[in-house]
């Protein structure tokens, strides 16, 4: 087996609370990944081309993001499409968190490219045991690195 | 079990006499029967019987689960059969040879089989009880919850017009409810139990200002449970197109958390308290000792003066024995009133040159290096002046005066005693020195290593060597009271070493 690197994992999300109990739930169930966390699509542009803030700071490889789809400045579609453009952050897996039911946005993820998309359920208990599914998937899932 | 009755009876025989009971059956099958009541230690099956053969009495029975150990008894050149009755489960084999030597063999092979017996019921006992304790401990693990909420609360900050808009299960909110939608919102009025001040503040804070606070503590008393459940909550602002509409909040149950740190914290209070009162007896017992103790050394010093004439060799040599005793209680008495004065409280600190201590301490063991016709050496391995530190002088020299004392006491019969005392800053922690006594002397079997410096534990007979097995004991708490350190290697007769690490500042409050 090739010598792999830990996955860092990237969460795109702008309300502190889901950011913090996805961390937390994350945690729970045995995800020990370094987890990063950005609160609007902006940030997390700027962070995936070494840019603003993130200026001449490569992104840790590999790297697997979380992106939630209602965030302000730049939303999470936003970001998927400057994403999925660009040779550079092409093939870094990307999960969408939303609660949105809309199939046609569901579809619309996936057209460009998003490699998962979970709907956050609105009753935490549900909540949880999707994000601790999430956490069970990253750990078995193989991340590409970068270039 | 054995089908050959002769051989059965001068089996039993050989057991008898050496105090065994011995219960023979003649088949396989019998034996079996025999087996269910468990009242054997240990059964021997021969290999060849009718009805049922040993090999099978040994299947069935481990197939059954009985723990009690078996041999197997074979004739001679019948190996396979020893080795497959080995593989079913069977303990051991002996060969049965014509002559009956192997009878010789039967006690050494009973007792052996005994005791793996009992080593491997020990090990399935241990191994139970670590998945018991594994069991509680996943239990713990999976009842620790973390509970979800959010909620609204109005531009005024009302805390009592705020409603619940969701909750985790559990929370005490009917769970149907708690499910409602969040953006609709359930119009569920506050719950009344959760009046409980710290939450609603920070959440209130949170609320006007934004941040978010952590490790909010606070409690609620569980009604259908007639309990106090105590929180450790985690509150965050819960905005909506940008503005904040009330707060959401992550508690954890932390109750058996709290309890189990409660009791840790009654304890230490205790054990500090019963430490307090025990140093305080032994100060006030050892100081109200030395009155009638001085006086019974002066009438025995008066009776030697003034009336050794009138006592013959006899009185004269119990009068010598009551001095003697009395020296040693007094010394006794005198290190009992040190050990109990060494304390955080009783300290006197001042910044000193640790030459000093250590120079105070040689001048008064002068007499005995002397005495000896050993040496003491004081090796510095720089020459820079020794390190000053921050200690009480009095407890320093008490200190050294003992550990060199020690060194010279403990010397092998005609070996005179070298001690080296070293003294440099600590390569290992910023901030510390550490002084070396190392000496030639008996030395001390490492296993000991753990009871060296415990009040009265002696490791030598007193016959050889005097002392009241208090001399380390205040070392030990000289070097606690200072904050530092002390341990001992050594090998018997090779010589010991105490290393003594001692902090160069005291902490503002030094340790009780």
């Amino acid at each position: 087996m090739p010598d792999r690197r830990p996955v860092t994992i990237l969460l795109a999300e702008d309300d502190e609370g889901h950011s913090r109990l996805i961390e937390k739930n994350l945690r729970r169930a045995n995800i020990t990944n370094d987890i990063l966390k950005v609160s609007d699509g902006q940030k997390a542009i700027d962070f995936l081309f070494s840019q603003g803030e993130y200026a001449g700071r490569k992104f840790p490889s590999p790297l697997l993001i979380l992106l939630d789809l209602n965030m302000p400045v730049l939303d999470g579609r936003q970001v998927l499409e400057r994403m999925k453009a660009d040779d550079r952050t092409r093939r870094i897996p990307v999960i969408i968190l939303t609660t949105t039911e809309d199939t046609r946005e569901v579809q619309k993820c996936y057209d460009l490219g998003c490699n998962i998309f979970i709907t956050k359920p609105v009753d935490y208990d549900r909540f949880t045991e999707a994000v601790r599914k999430i956490g069970l998937f990253i750990s078995i899932v193989q991340v590409p690195d970068a270039g | 079990m054995e089908d050959d009755s002769g051989a059965a009876r001068l089996f039993s025989k050989r057991l008898q006499k050496i105090g065994y009971a011995v219960e023979t059956v003649g088949n396989g099958k019998e034996g079996l029967e025999k087996f269910v009541s468990g009242e054997f230690d240990i059964v021997f099956v021969d290999a060849v019987m009718p009805i049922m053969g040993g090999v099978e009495v040994i299947r069935v029975a481990s197939a059954r689960g009985y723990a009690t150990p078996i041999v197997m008894l074979t004739g001679t050149g019948d190996e396979r059969t020893a080795v497959e009755a080995i593989k079913l489960g069977a303990r051991d084999y002996i060969i049965k040879d014509v002559d009956g030597c192997y009878l010789d063999l039967l006690p050494s092979v009973i007792e052996k089989v005994l005791q793996q017996h009992r080593l491997t019921e020990e090990n399935k006992r241990a191994l139970e009880e670590l998945r018991e304790s594994e069991e509680r401990f996943r239990g713990i693990i999976e009842t620790t919850h973390d509970y979800y909420w959010v909620l609204r609360i109005d531009a005024a900050g009302d805390f009592s017009k705020a409603v619940m808009l969701a909750c985790s299960k559990g929370l005490g909110v009917p769970p149907d409810e708690s499910m409602e939608n969040l953006e609709v919102g359930c119009a569920r009025p506050y719950h009344p139990d959760w009046s409980w001040k710290n939450l609603e503040e920070a959440c209130l804070k949170v609320f006007a200002t934004g941040e978010v606070i952590s490790n909010v503590q606070s409690a609620r008393l569980d009604l259908s449970k007639n309990a106090t459940e105590y929180f450790s909550s985690e509150i965050f602002p819960f905005k909506k197109g940008g503005a904040i509409i009330g707060v959401q909040g992550l508690s954890e149950e932390i109750t058996q958390r709290r309890k189990a740190e409660e009791k840790v914290r009654l304890y230490s209070e205790e054990l500090k308290r019963s430490n307090a009162d025990l140093e305080r007896f032994a100060f006030v017992a050892s100081h109200d000792l030395q009155e009638p103790l001085r006086k019974v050394v002066a009438f025995c010093d008066l009776i030697s003066n003034e009336y050794s004439s009138v006592l013959d060799e006899t009185g004269r040599d119990y009068l010598r024995r009551i001095s003697q005793s009395t020296v040693r209680m007094r010394d006794l008495v005198d290190d009992l009133l040190q050990y109990s004065r060494v304390g955080a409280r009783t300290k006197c600190l001042g910044q000193i040159d640790l030459g000093k201590p250590i120079a105070e301490a040689l001048s008064n063991l002068e007499v005995r290096i002397a005495q000896s016709g050993g040496k003491v050496v004081v090796e510095k391995e720089t020459d820079d002046p020794p390190p000053t530190i921050e200690a009480d002088r009095f407890q320093m020299v008490r200190l050294f005066q003992n550990l060199v004392g020690n060194a010279l006491k403990f010397h092998r019969t005609g070996v005179p005693p070298v001690v080296r005392v070293t003294v440099k800053k600590d390569g290992e922690r910023e901030g510390f020195v550490k002084i070396k006594i190392e000496d030639n002397g008996i030395g001390f079997d490492e296993k000991y290593v753990s009871r060296i410096f415990a009040p009265f534990e002696r490791l030598n007979p007193k016959s050889q060597f005097e002392g009241t097995g208090l001399g380390l004991a205040i070392c030990h708490k000289i070097v606690r009271s200072h904050g530092g350190s002390i341990a001992a290697e050594g090998r018997p007769n090779e010589g010991a070493t105490f290393t003594v690490v001692l902090p160069e500042k005291q902490a503002e409050t030094g340790p009780a």
